[in-house]
């Protein structure tokens, strides 16, 4: 503004003022008064009103300009579109496991699994110690068997060499039996000094005796006796 | 992607099931096998010479066992005594005794005289039943035997071999919880 228009600097600054809305109640009275005397004043404001417009109206077009082609919902069709397309081929999105130490899901199977190891671990203590305590230990229960049949199975070893195993398996015992020994049982008996006899007596454990061959303790060579034992059936494979 | 996670599955029932047996296998060793760790016993081995092949006609003396089976017992075995008497020889005397305090499992060395070995190592002790292994030498170093076996808890496993014309050597093993 110039002195031209007829207006002082101090009134165009009480009309501006007016005009953006603000300013005291003097200032309002002096603007009002400048407008209701002056023309230059109130053409002066006119401008001012003109020119806020043409800003405004330059502002909104500017930002239609910066508006993209498509719209949000665009761009989410596309994507949703994608996606269809991604299962199809991937199946179905799932959380993905990227800064995570173990995946959750892994995590969570886990868990199930060594709660199930645990429950199947305790179990079978449980179960065990039944067995334990009502048979013995458990891996022995088939000597429990051998005694309900009363049958004693032995391992023994042929003479000298040591290596061919034979088998001999008593017979049941008969009338002896009710009260006869009780659990004997060998997982292997072997000797490389001659055979290897078992002779059960009336109760207990038997007695091992290694017969050793005519030679190695003089011609008058031990005949053993097997008290009340049947017989012992040889089943060697050999 | 999806090869990826279909491994991926794999690898957690994979690891679902190896825990699985880990957890099994530790229940399994704690039941059979826990009871007994650290289950300590005491072993007894006694060695005894066997003589005569006859019935001794005029049993008489300290060392008499049963007179009516006139054989003549050392009184320090007259626990197995019962099974001495089914042997065919007359005397039957202690050449040594030796008692251990062992942990179960654990492997002992025994030289029971005339230069013979025993190793013994006991499996365990349950309630009813005992288990046991047995290694015997003799003097040269020669297996006279060797096993492994079950028997009814509190019994004297006996076991000879003929030493001499007309004698033996025994060994009779006991194994009994430590009081």
């Amino acid at each position: 503004m110039s002195e031209n228009d007829g207006l002082t600097e101090k009134q165009q600054i009480r009309l501006s003022t007016w005009a953006d809305g603000q300013g005291g109640v003097i200032n309002s009275f002096f603007a009002r008064r400048y407008l209701e005397r002056n023309a230059a004043a109130r053409e002066y404001v006119h401008k001012i009103k003109d020119a806020r417009i043409q800003i405004r109206q330059a502002l909104e077009d500017a930002a239609l300009e910066n508006i993209p082609e498509r719209s949000l919902w665009d761009r989410v069709e596309k994507r949703i579109g994608e996606e269809e397309r991604a299962r199809l081929f991937l199946g179905d999105r799932k959380e993905g496991t990227a800064g995570r130490w173990v995946p959750r899901e892994m995590v969570s199977q886990l868990k199930w699994g060594m709660a199930g190891a645990l429950v199947a671990a305790c179990a079978t203590i449980v179960v065990g110690n039944f067995w334990s305590g009502a048979l013995g230990l458990g891996a022995y229960q088939a000597a429990g068997n051998v005694r309900e049949k009363e049958i004693a199975r032995v391992q023994t070893v042929s003479e000298g060499r040591g290596e061919e195993p034979l088998f001999y398996s008593m017979a049941p015992r008969s009338e002896n039996s009710v009260n006869g020994p009780g659990v004997f049982e060998v997982e292997w008996m072997k000797s490389r000094s001659g055979h290897v006899r078992v002779l059960r007596g009336p109760g207990g454990a038997p007695v091992i005796w290694v017969k050793k061959p005519r030679g190695d303790t003089g011609n008058q060579s031990i005949q053993l006796v097997e008290p009340r034992v049947p017989e012992a059936l040889a089943v060697a494979d050999r | 992607m999806s090869l990826i996670w279909t491994k991926w599955g794999r690898i957690r029932r994979l690891v679902s099931a190896l825990l699985a047996f880990i957890f099994l296998s530790a229940g399994v060793a704690l039941t059979e096998g826990g009871e007994h760790l650290e289950q300590a016993l005491k072993v007894q081995i006694r060695m005894v010479k066997a003589l005569g092949g006859k019935p001794a006609e005029n049993p008489s003396g300290a060392e008499q066992g049963k007179a009516e089976s006139y054989k003549r017992i050392d009184r320090r075995l007259e626990d197995i005594s019962s099974k001495l008497e089914h042997l065919p020889f007359d005397t039957f005397q202690l050449v040594s005794n030796e008692e251990r305090n062992i942990a179960c499992k654990k492997k002992q060395v025994f030289q029971v005289g005339g230069g013979q070995v025993v190793y013994l190592r006991p499996l365990y002790l349950s309630d009813n039943k005992a288990g046991l292994w047995v290694r015997w030498e003799d003097g040269g170093g020669t297996e006279i035997l060797d096993t492994r076996m079950h028997f009814d808890k509190g019994e004297s496993v006996i076991a000879g071999t003929e030493s001499e014309p007309g004698g033996g050597t025994m060994l009779v093993v006991n194994v009994s919880p430590l009081n």
